[in-house]
């Protein structure tokens, strides 16, 4: 192992001591006064959700103990530049409209596991109609790119340091999947009080961790190729954000509670989101490819 | 545009002996320990009131409420065009602008990120202020109201923006006091026209006002409401966008006279 690599694992390590430790001190404060992913304290779990911030935390920390320095944009770099030059806008667009599609796809999938899900009163019986519902998913997308900073706080610490560090300790595959399950993991600790999947499903909470890395893979993936593309975590904050805005007009259509009665608790719709996710991976990675070829 | 940004940032970061960055990063920890360890569940006798409802109301839930909103409006203040344009006049920075290898649009564009940058940041910390200050509070009320208070950030900041939309191009055709001149002379006459009605007009639409017919109100137009929050960020973006193309007109324009 070259003497590069092995400062570069160093970096990585110290970097990931302190996102999980910084992390996982507020979602064990959180678990260990009684607290749960129910829904039934929304404003704690907002709270516990600020967590999001502790890796870019944790990469500025990094940074100032392994000397790298503060650059803004370039090599090595922080990457909060911003350039829409060389067609980079389209990352941009990429980034706030993919979301939206895969979660239709998501929905429509559903729709048609179970058809008699399609229910066209589920905007009524939240007090909405089903206007709304057309005008949703820019309603999600202009208010979560808006508010994007806890979405910043995460990208900026998995795309801004953690990917970089890794694309240079292996090749690009592998460390697509490390970082996807190291991603997964640091989620463990809330995916064991319900985060995302809830805590009735089958293999709690082990199942539910895997799900969550397979998860991360999927969007690290394309977080990933709009980072390299656009050389700024701010396309993958945006994404992120606008992902755990979960942008859907087909769900005001689609009664959950009959879906549910068929495939029960969220780990299946789960599931069905992952096919086009992981559609969306297989064509990029396609499209790169052989891009690559004809380099070559 | 990194220089420019960087130099503006410097300019306003420096309060005397203190550092902002540093202040509004001691303001947040601090704020953020104390409610932690100050929360409204906390069984401090002499801090929990009792109200005509029977309803259990924690003082500090009340004290971090008036602290948080303290520490918005304060930050919402320090977003001024007006700041940003003295330190480049009282530093007489215009002079050297013309041998910068930058054009004069890209200069008046780098005023309009940094305000935007700044506001971007502000609404950032506020928000995690608010909600720590909601997350804590006994349930009840204030806690609602809390999280109410948190919901105007997004169109205080606009309001912001929009402030700043007008003051640029204020401030690069008549020269920072002129504009604030106009400005004053603007508040007064809306101050005038409000005391106005207030003494002669008619005061009867005041009295079904109160916080009740306002909640009703807005769950009567939910939809309207939410679509209008939505596409007001939209609208605030849109107005300081043209904003800056007349401040680059107008500044182009006072080069070549």
């Amino acid at each position: 192992m070259t003497a590069d690599k092995k400062v570069e694992i160093k970096r990585l390590l110290i970097y990931l001591v302190l996102s999980f430790g910084l992390t996982w001190i507020i979602f064990f404060a959180y678990i260990l006064n009684g607290g749960k992913w129910d829904g039934s304290n929304p404003y704690m779990e907002q709270f516990v959700g600020l967590g999001m911030l502790m890796p870019f935390i944790a990469h500025i920390l990094t940074r100032m103990i392994t000397k790298e320095g503060f650059a803004m944009t370039g090599k090595d770099s922080i990457m909060l530049g911003i350039s829409f030059k060389d067609k980079k806008w389209k990352y941009y667009l990429f980034a706030i409209f993919v979301p939206w599609l895969y979660f239709e796809v998501m929905h429509i999938l559903a729709l048609a596991l179970v058809p008699e899900s399609f229910d066209t009163n589920v905007a009524n019986d939240i007090g909405l109609n089903n206007d709304i519902a057309f005008a949703y998913p820019f309603i999600v997308i202009i208010n979560t790119t808006i508010l994007s900073f806890p979405a910043l706080g995460e990208e900026g610490g998995w795309r801004g340091y953690m990917m970089p560090k890794l694309m240079k300790l292996m090749s690009m595959p592998k460390a697509l999947i490390a970082g996807g399950i190291i991603w997964g993991l640091w989620h463990a600790p809330i995916t064991c009080i319900g985060h995302n999947f809830g805590t009735d499903y089958p293999g709690f909470p082990y199942v539910g961790i895997l799900l969550m890395c397979g998860f991360c893979i999927a969007l690290g993936i394309m977080l990933t190729y709009i980072t390299i593309k656009s050389q700024s975590i701010w396309p993958a904050a945006f994404m992120h954000a606008v992902n755990n805005g979960n942008p859907s007009i087909v769900k005001f259509f689609m009664n959950t509670d009959v879906f549910e009665q068929k495939y029960p608790g969220p780990v299946y719709s789960y599931l069905l989101l992952l096919i086009p996710m992981l559609l969306i991976d297989l064509i990029i990675i396609v499209l790169e490819m052989k891009k690559a070829k004809k380099v070559k | 545009m990194g220089g420019l940004l960087y130099k503006d940032f410097v300019s306003v970061n420096n309060l005397g002996k203190f550092k902002m960055t540093w202040i509004m990063v001691i303001v947040m920890i601090a704020f953020i320990t104390l409610r932690i360890l100050f929360p409204g569940t906390a069984d401090f006798e002499e801090f929990i009131l009792i109200g005509e409802n029977g309803e259990t109301v924690s003082f500090l839930d009340v004290l971090f409420m008036m602290g948080f909103a303290g520490v918005l409006i304060s930050l919402l203040l320090q977003i001024s065009a007006g700041k940003i344009m003295e330190k480049d006049v009282k530093g007489k920075i215009n002079d050297y602008i013309s041998t910068m290898p930058f054009d004069k649009k890209t200069y008046i564009a780098s005023k309009y990120i940094f305000i935007g940058i700044e506001a971007y940041v502000i609404m950032s910390i506020t928000f995690i202020l608010g909600t720590t200050c909601t997350a804590f509070c006994r349930e009840g009320h204030i806690q609602d109201q809390s999280n109410m208070l948190c919901s105007l950030i997004i169109p205080m900041t606009g309001l912001v923006l929009i402030f700043a939309s007008i003051e640029f191009p204020l401030i690069i055709s008549l020269g920072k006091e002129a504009a604030t001149r106009v400005t004053t002379v603007l508040w007064t006459i809306v101050a005038f026209i409000a005391l106005g009605y207030l003494m002669f007009g008619d005061l009867k639409v005041f009295e079904n006002i109160n916080l009740i017919s306002l909640l009703d109100y807005i769950d009567e137009h939910k939809i309207g409401i939410m679509i209008f929050e939505s596409v007001c960020p939209a609208i605030v973006l849109v107005l300081y966008y043209l904003s800056y193309r007349l401040s680059s007109f107008l500044y182009n324009r006072k080069g070549d006279n």
